[in-house]
This record gives C-alpha cells, structure tokens and sequence, in this order.
C-alpha cells in the first residue's frame, strides 16, 4: 500500500516537474506581457499588471503587428495547402502505381530535407532578387511549400499505404477513374491524415524564421517570428512588455487549433484509422 | 452474358524472374450462368477473377464479352472496368469505411451519373429491401457484424444490375453456420436475378453447391470444366479427384490390364480381378503402371461375399459423427475407408471390399 502511494507520489511529482519546465517560458511570457514594467524581477520593483501592451499591439498601427498576422497566416496558409495537395497526389502514385525505383525516390526525397536552411538561403535571396520576388508573399510561399515537401509527402505515404488496396480495386469495378479513386476514396478515408499533415506543415510556415528574415524587407511581406524579433529596433529600447505580448497572441491560434483537433491529430499520427 | 476466354494467360515479370500466373485458359461461360472457379491458393484463380473485371490485363489470350472483344494481349484491345459494367464482391468486402451503408450502396450509381438522384434512391431501397438490410441503411461499415458487411457488399454489387457479377471468395469470412446459409441465399439471389455470375473458391463443398458448373485449377492451368456430378463421378486427373470431394480419395500406386471383361489390377503384391464396370471408360488407357482411386465411401469393411477383397491393417479411426474414418495399412500405402458401423480396433487385420464400378484409373503423373 504505501509503496503504490509512494509511486503514485513519484509519478505526479515527475509530472509536474515536466509540466513546470515546459510552461514556464510560457507563464513567463505571459506574465511579462502583463506586468506594467519588464524588470518586475528586481528588488526596488512591485509587480502591477496592465493590459496596455496588449492593447497598444493590437492599435499601434507603427507596430504593423496586425499586418505580421495577416502574413503568417496567409503565407502559412497557401503553403501548408498547396504542399499538402501536392503531397497527396504524389503519395498516391507512390503507393498504388508501379514505379521503378520508389524506395531510392522516397530515400532522395528525404535525403533533400536533410540540407540546412543556411545553405540555400543565399541561393534563394539572389533568385528571388532576379525574380523580383523579395518582400511578396510569393517569395515565402514557394520555399515553405518545397521545404515541408519532404515530411508531407513522407507522412502521407504511410497513411496512403496503410489504406487496403481492395478499396481502390472496389471503387475501380463501381466505376471509377483513377482520379475519382483519389477524391471519393482515397482522400476522404485518410482525412484525418491529411488534416494532422496539413496542421504539421502549417505550424512548419508559421514558425519559419530564416527563411522570413532574408527574402522580406517589411510589413508586406514579413511574418510574425521575424516582426518580433525586430520590434528591438524600432525604439531605443527593448520593449520586452510589447514583445512577449505579441508572442502571446501568435502562440494563442497555434494552441487554439491544437486544442480543438487534439484527437484528430493524435489520430492522424498514432494510426491508420482505415480497417476495410 | 456470354463471356469467351480464348488461351488466355497472365504473367507477371518480377525481380526473381517470370512467373506464369495462369496459362492456355479456353473457356465459355454461358449467359445467366453461375460458374465457380475452384483451386488451392495460389493456383491462378484470384488472377482470372481481375482479368474478367479489367483490374489486370492479359498477357496473351483474349476474353470477349457477348462477342466483344474487352481485353486482348499486347494492348490491341482493351476496356476499363467502367466500360465492362461488372461488379465484384471482395473478400474483404472492401466497403468504403467513410460512407454510410446507404453511401456504399449508391455509390456505383453515383459514379456513373447516369441515374437521377430520385432512381438512385428507390435502386438503393428496392436492393436493400431484397438482401433484408434497410434498417442498416444509415450505419456505418465499422458498426456492422461480419455477415452484415458481407450483405452491404453484395448490394452494392448488384445495384446497377451489371452485366457480370463476380465474387472473390466472398464467404472465408464467415463462421461456418452463416456460411451455409449465405450459400443457399447467394444462389437464390443468382437465379432470381439471372446475371450472369463468375465465384472464385477454395473451397470444394462451397464449389459443389452453388456451381452449375465448376472450372478446377492448378498452378494457373484448368484441370477440368464440369459440373458437380462430372467432377465427383468422373475427375479426368489424380489431382481433381483428390481436391473434388471429402474425405479424400485414395490413390494406389498399382498395376493394370485388361481381361476380356474384367480389369486386373495389381497392387504392391495383392491382385485384384474386377468385373461388372463400364471399361470404355478406360479406352484410351494404356495397360501398365497407373494410380487406381476409390473414394473412402466406395470401400467398405464388411465385405463378405461381395466379391474380390484388400487385406490390410486397421490403424487409428476417426470418429465424424455419423461414421467412422478408418486408416487402414495396405502393405506399406495408406488408405481411408469411410464406415458406418462400429470401427475394427487398431492393428485389427481388415478385409476391405471395393465397389469396383466406383474405381477411377488414373495414368501416372
């Protein structure tokens, strides 16, 4: 009895350890977005709370914070979708046509992801320029769809593969094209997959931040992780209240989403979800 | 529909080499015919059973459909699977896990856009008011038991009333008592409906009753084409004769000639001289070496006085219920006679009497 209690004890000690140091950036952030001064830590400081950072971000338009959102979400938007599609119709030939050398495909696509940014970045800077795309959302949408390229299609072979062949053999006979096989079936019963996929590349974009720095220039183009960043410069000093302020309202969707499509998500990466 | 398969063959090219799937296939199925294809696995059958739907193409032969040409070797000709108007019913039943049963049924219709919305519903209730299935109409597959699925998939098959309906081993699924009764009610459904129907089993009895004929198969070639009656009385080869019927039948090793009337058959030492069988069937039979069969029912115990008798060793029996299966020693070969009465003890000398009209006489393999 009292070893069982003693490990219970342990169990939820160690739980809340964990807990404590993963929110505790968290708790810190929002904290300091709420305090009246940043350095609330020092001795001759009281702590007092106010909600004029949140407020000043949300209507100072010099701060272009709403145009940063605007940005991320866009860019992550169109980029998370079109990797997706993209994805989906190459997992699906991948998975169910004959095609020579798939595994060596497979292995080279994912030997690509492994570059690091760093090295492609000032190719990208220089392309773009040509281009004439730097500071449009064109400039972040095309890298952020070749770079979560990779995992997207990764995942959802996997998914695609665990879906029976008989269904596709079945939608065949009831007349389908091999198109039609992808809308009607394919895509519907690995719509979790899909939905936790396009979730992963969507956070992917919305998170990027080299990419970000170097090919925007301003509040056209640029995205929040870049914009808070260099909130720095724009005033002599470092408004930490404004900076974790807005990092609360970036990491709010984020959760949000993750919240409410828990068991999607959870679903779509832990199983099939497909017995025919 | 009246379906001609001419030398058709399949091969498949993969990286151990070339494997012949089926060979020299020749064949007619008769329109409103209910043909079982009958093998082991791996025997080819499963294969036909995609080239009659167009998910595989043939690699040589052809296959007409009502005298159209659908498929032919070296893509000279060929139809897609919604050009064929067949239907299939798989044997895991394959119902689309995201849609209703309702969805699954109406799907086919769906597809082909050829039907309005209100036809597309009155085919779905007529069909699942036939398979006994309209309280499960808003389901989904997940929520259904093995022999519901089982009815969901055959609906969805016959909705659009193809010209062709083909089933894939459709009752391995099922536990036995629900296997016989699918059986009964699959044939009633077949001739009710009339279509034209191509099964695919493993399973000799399943083959047996619902067949009104019955293609056996062997490592991608038919063995034999008949019915039930053909396949049991008369099997052309050692193979259809051991895979048709069960217990199995026995095959000796043995000697023959020809006696005036009677066959003389020698077997490892013991002769035995047979009068009173039809011997044109062995006409073309050459004297010699061959494989003599009975089936375990044509050999029985009690043989006194019924004419020329094996004399063998008792060895274990196995109950069935209404008889006994009883191995017996024959000089070194086994057999298995099928007996009513009480069985000999083992290691019992038995004196075992052979129907001889029943004997199948087999060339050696």
């Amino acid at each position: 009895m009292r070893t069982s209690a003693l490990k219970s004890l342990l169990t939820l000690g160690g739980v809340l350890f964990l807990l404590l140091f993963c929110l505790f950036p968290f708790g810190y952030m929002v904290l300091t977005g709420l305090a009246e001064r940043p350095d609330f830590l020092r001795r001759q400081q009281r702590l007092s709370f106010t909600l004029d950072h949140f407020r000043d971000i949300l209507t100072t338009p010099s701060l272009h914070f709403l145009d940063y959102l605007r940005n991320s979400l866009v860019v992550s938007f169109v980029s998370a979708a079109c990797a997706v599609a993209i994805a989906a119709l190459a997992a699906y030939a991948l998975t169910r046509l004959r095609i020579p050398g798939k595994r060596p495909l497979l292995f080279g696509i994912l030997a690509i992801s492994l570059f690091p940014q760093v090295s492609l970045v000032s190719y990208l800077f220089k392309l773009m320029i040509g281009l004439g795309w730097i500071n449009t959302y064109p400039a972040l949408i095309f890298p952020y769809i070749a770079w979560t390229l990779p995992l997207t299609l990764w995942i959802l072979v996997s998914y695609f593969a665990q879906i029976p062949l008989d269904l596709d053999r079945a939608a065949r006979v009831d007349g389908c094209s091999l198109l039609q096989i992808l809308r009607r079936v394919i895509l519907p019963v690995a719509a979790p997959g899909i939905f936790s996929t396009f979730l992963l590349a969507f956070i992917f974009a919305f998170n990027e931040f080299l990419f970000a720095l170097m090919l925007t220039t301003d509040y056209q183009a640029r995205t929040i992780p870049v914009g808070i960043a260099l909130f720095q410069g724009l005033h002599g000093e470092i408004p930490w209240g404004l900076i974790m302020a807005a990092s609360v309202f970036t990491t709010l969707p984020v959760v949000a989403v993750a919240l409410f499509f828990q068991r999607r998500i959870v679903q779509g990466l832990t199983r099939g979800a497909v017995k025919g | 529909m009246r379906l001609e398969l001419r030398q058709l063959g399949k091969h498949f090219v993969t990286r151990h080499g070339r494997v012949d799937a089926l060979t020299g296939i020749d064949l007619t199925i008769e329109d409103g015919e209910f043909f079982v294809l009958l093998g082991p696995s791996g025997c080819g059958k499963s294969t036909l059973l995609n080239l009659l739907a167009g998910l595989e193409r043939p690699t040589s032969g052809e296959l007409r459909f009502a005298g159209e040409v659908v498929a032919a070797a070296g893509y000279r000709a060929w139809r897609s699977p919604p050009e064929r108007d067949v239907a299939m019913v798989f044997q895991s039943y394959a119902l689309y896990p995201h849609l209703s049963v309702y969805g699954n049924i109406a799907f086919p219709l769906e597809v082909g856009r050829k039907t309005s919305k209100t036809g597309i519903d009155a085919a779905v209730r007529t069909i699942a008011d036939t398979l006994q299935i309209e309280e499960l109409l808003p389901a989904r597959p997940a929520e259904l038991s093995g022999g519901q699925r089982q009815r969901v998939a055959i609906a969805r098959a016959l909705v659009r009333k193809p010209r062709l309906f083909l089933l894939d081993e459709p009752l391995s699924n099922l536990d036995a008592q629900l296997r016989a009764e699918t059986r009964v009610e699959l044939k009633r459904l077949q001739q009710e409906l009339g279509v034209t129907t191509v099964y695919v089993t493993h399973d000799q009895v399943e083959a047996m009753t619902l067949g009104q004929r019955i293609a056996v198969l062997r490592q991608g070639r038919l063995e034999q084409v008949g019915d039930a009656q053909e396949l049991y009385w008369r099997p052309a080869n050692p193979f259809v004769g051991r895979f048709v019927g069960a217990p199995q039948m026995n095959l000796l090793k043995a000697h023959w000639r020809r006696d005036g009337d009677a066959v003389r058959l020698n077997l490892g030492g013991q002769e035995l001289v047979l009068t009173g069988m039809d011997t044109t069937l062995f006409v073309d039979r050459q004297a010699g070496p061959c494989l003599a069969g009975w089936r375990p029912e044509h050999l029985h115990l009690e043989a006194e006085g019924k004419g020329p008798v094996l004399v063998g060793r008792a060895g274990l029996s196995e109950p069935l219920g209404r008889e006994y299966l009883v191995h017996v020693n024959l000089d070194g070969a086994e057999l298995t006679v099928l007996e009513d009465g009480r069985p000999p003890a083992a290691g019992e000398t038995v004196r075992i009497w052979p129907e001889p009209e029943r004997l199948h006489l087999f060339a050696l393999p």
